[in-house]
């Protein structure tokens, strides 16, 4: 199988890419070296904005300096950070679904970077608000900072299948997460509200003991149900909910196992449902440049820090 | 009834369709833009030099029609301009709806804004193609005519940039090679050892744009020419055009007109401001490439090996016409290569023996001759066209050009030819249709 895919990148202001620099661009065949176009055509030709920029990248994600406004440690496998973005970087770009950033404590070395998600951005405060699962020494370094953090980001390629949340409009939708999974649920559910979409969302706390997504869901009047740590409970709950609600798009935050679940769910449910997944991804370097994140799917290697999937199967 | 599908509705696939609609096929034509004729929307020159010959002998053969609808649409007939001569200049303006209402009376399934981007083989099969919203389309016998200019990286990389051409890259998508995705090689034109592919060679004023005086004359007799200032001839620009039979030193020192409905200027682009400081042209304005300023499209850079019933080696269902089918430059080259791909396509699916027009013909003789010159070491250098260079100085040197109709017509009903392409091939159930 063929998989189609964009570069999450393309048309942002961070086109070309390093990966152009390094002629290794995961769409332009002459970006790749190759003599003539054979392009995976994004709207417009990465080839020529490298030319038109000089042969060479364009603005890279710079490392900012941000405030800890608001810390909270709700047990001891999960505290939540509100943070502060200087000027002239604005929460807003920072508000799409699936957008992550690079996070480590001021005085740690760059290898404490970790990737993780916003949960949440406030545009009148310029503030984001990130979740913290404690799992290994990056994370227990994070969690005890109260000063600031080096944040670097945007970056976008989060959830899987994003042109599904963009193209929504008037559809039922269901959200799912589970454990640290839920903070991905937030702006995916403001994002589908824009488009007037109707949504429930089905909770579990899993590892991290906390439904950190219920209560900003709940602000924005999303219908939200529990359910409890066994798997095959789920398969019951969302054939059903699939059923009454009539659910049209489905977006699964949570492991890889509960997305193959869903799939699944999905294909029983024999109707023609979207599936939006988080991406599991391992990040590192988020510029497509380490490798950490890249998988073999078929003949081609996929960087998942750039490469925004478009066909799964579902 | 076999299926055939075209890709690409240029002249080369318009011909194709006219011929497989002809010899009994469902045909689609898929076109990435939204209008048929690709670069011939700014093209208009037909019937100069060699090319009268090939258009007379293609009506010969059955198969005219597009040829007749350019005469009915022309401008002027029967025009000299430097190294030509009877030159008929369609009226770019007014051809395409034309066509596009004759294909579709002619039973043409005809899908624009559908860009193919890739095929499913079944071995060495094309199975279906699929097109860039992921809808795959399938058929018997495939004729791919996407030509082999652009898309925009190759200008970019081996020209002066996209210019914005009539082919609109950046809102309809890139062009792909069927061929090439169906795992045959490309063949890329050559204009130095590492340059690749040749500029398009002519652009084309607005012509209302025009002072008056240059104006009426070029309505009035379809050619204007200009003697240029010392300090604006540029001979260099000749080398680097796909067009060798305008590549004369005329061109270079005159500014050459034609009136195709816009006022085509025979050179690759011009740059405005020395343009304006010509007396008459103060107030032009390009019409296409709308940046005809900096330069044009590069084309030839993307060729199918193919024998000379026009199949593409290496795969069994896919055939192939106009620049898809080697360097040969030109309309009338276009729609006579699309008609013998259009028609063979049908014959391969009915299981048919595939015909080969004779070297007699002018059209028979360039599709053969090509294909030996293209295999030579310096053949990736060499472009080919009925209307000028080497190959028509052949034509005149084997006595192919002819320019009595009946004559032509003589020649093909002797090689017992007339009227082979209007037979319908399914219902005759393959016996071709003699009208001698």
């Amino acid at each position: 199988m063929v998989f189609t895919y964009k570069c999450i990148d393309a048309l942002s202001p961070y086109c070309p890419c390093y990966l152009a620099e390094t002629q290794s661009c995961i769409v332009c065949s002459v970006l790749q070296g190759k003599d003539t176009c054979d392009c995976n055509w994004q709207g417009f030709c990465v080839y020529q904005e490298y030319i038109w920029n000089g042969r060479k990248k364009k603005n890279f994600r710079k490392a900012l300096e941000v405030k800890i406004s608001e810390k909270k440690v709700i047990n001891e496998n999960l505290a939540i950070f509100k943070v502060m973005l200087p000027l002239p970087a604005s929460s807003r770009d920072f508000s799409q679904p699936g957008t992550f950033v690079f996070l480590k404590s001021l005085d740690s070395p760059s290898y404490f970077e970790l990737p993780l998600c916003v949960m949440n951005a406030n545009e009148d405060e310029n503030s984001l608000i990130f979740a913290v699962q404690v799992i290994g020494p990056k994370t227990k370094s994070l969690v005890q900072e109260n000063r600031g953090f080096l944040l670097r980001g945007p970056y976008f390629n989060g959830v899987l299948g994003l042109k599904h949340i963009k193209a929504a409009k008037g559809k039922n939708c269901l959200l799912i997460g589970r454990g640290i999974g839920q903070a991905s649920l937030v702006l995916i559910a403001k994002a589908l509200i824009r488009g007037e979409n109707e949504i429930a969302a089905l909770l579990d706390p899993g590892a991290i003991n906390y439904n950190l997504a219920e209560d900003y869901l709940k602000k924005l009047n999303v219908a939200i149900k529990f359910f409890e740590k066994e798997y095959l409970v789920l398969g019951d709950i969302v054939l059903n909910l699939i059923k009454e609600r009539n659910i049209e798009m489905i977006y699964s935050g949570g492991s890889d196992i509960q997305h193959d679940l869903v799939k699944s769910i999905i294909i029983q449910s024999s109707r023609k449902i979207d599936l939006v997944i988080s991406n599991n991804a391992l990040m590192c370097c988020g510029e497509g440049v380490c490798g950490s994140c890249a998988v073999t799917l078929g003949s081609e290697k996929i960087k998942f820090c750039k490469a925004q999937l478009e066909n799964w199967g579902a | 009834m076999p299926k055939v599908i075209v890709i690409g509705g240029g002249w080369a696939g318009c011909g194709a369709a006219l011929a497989a609609r002809k010899a009994g096929a469902e045909v689609v034509i898929l076109e990435k833009t939204d209008m048929l004729l690709g670069c011939g929307l700014v093209g208009g020159i037909m019937r100069n030099n060699g090319r009268y010959t090939a258009a007379e002998e293609a009506i010969a053969l059955g198969a005219g029609e597009l040829f007749e609808i350019a005469d009915e649409t022309a401008r002027h007939r029967n025009v000299d301009f430097p190294g030509h001569s009877h030159a008929t200049l369609y009226d770019v303006v007014k051809i395409e709806p034309r066509v596009r209402k004759f294909l579709e009376k002619m039973g043409v399934e005809l899908r624009f804004q559908s860009r193919a981007v890739d095929v499913k083989m079944e071995r060495k099969r094309i199975k279906s193609i699929v097109l860039a919203d992921g809808e795959t389309i399938e058929g018997d016998m495939y004729v791919e005519t996407t030509g082999s200019s652009g898309p925009m990286g190759n200008c970019v990389k081996y020209g002066n940039g996209c210019c914005m051409c009539i082919q609109r890259c950046p809102a309809f998508g890139p062009r792909v090679s069927i061929s090439e995705k169906a795992g045959v090689e490309d063949l890329v034109a050559k204009r130095s050892p590492d340059l690749y592919g040749a500029m398009s060679g002519s652009c084309k004023l607005n012509k209302d744009s025009l002072g008056e005086d240059i104006k009426k004359e070029l309505e009035e007799k379809g050619v204007v020419v200009i003697k240029l200032p010392e300090e604006f001839i540029n001979k260099e620009k000749l080398s680097i055009k796909v067009c060798q039979q305008y590549a004369l030193d005329e061109f270079a020192e005159n500014i050459v007109l034609l009136d195709t409905g816009h006022a085509k200027l025979m050179a690759p682009f011009f740059s405005l401001d020395e343009l304006r400081k010509i007396k008459g042209f103060e107030n032009v304005r390009f019409e296409d490439p709308y940046a005809g300023s900096k330069g044009n499209s590069i084309r030839y850079m993307s060729m199918a090996p193919r024998d000379d019933y026009l199949q593409v080696e290496g795969v069994e269902n896919l055939f192939c016409a106009g620049e898809k089918s080697g360097p040969i430059v030109g309309h009338t080259e276009a729609v006579c290569t699309g008609i013998l791909a259009g028609h063979n396509a049908v014959r391969k699916a009915l299981g048919l023996d595939l015909l080969k027009l004779p070297r007699e013909l002018a059209i028979g003789d360039i599709i053969a001759y090509v294909n030996e010159e293209i295999k030579k070491p310096d053949g990736l250098y060499k472009r080919f066209t009925f209307a000028g260079s080497a190959y028509f100085e052949r034509m005149k040197k084997f006595g192919l050009y002819l320019t009595e109709k009946e004559a032509i017509r003589k020649k093909v009903k002797d090689l017992q030819l007339y009227n082979v392409f209007n037979g319908n091939l399914v219902t005759n159930e393959g016996k071709r249709q003699h009208d001698v």
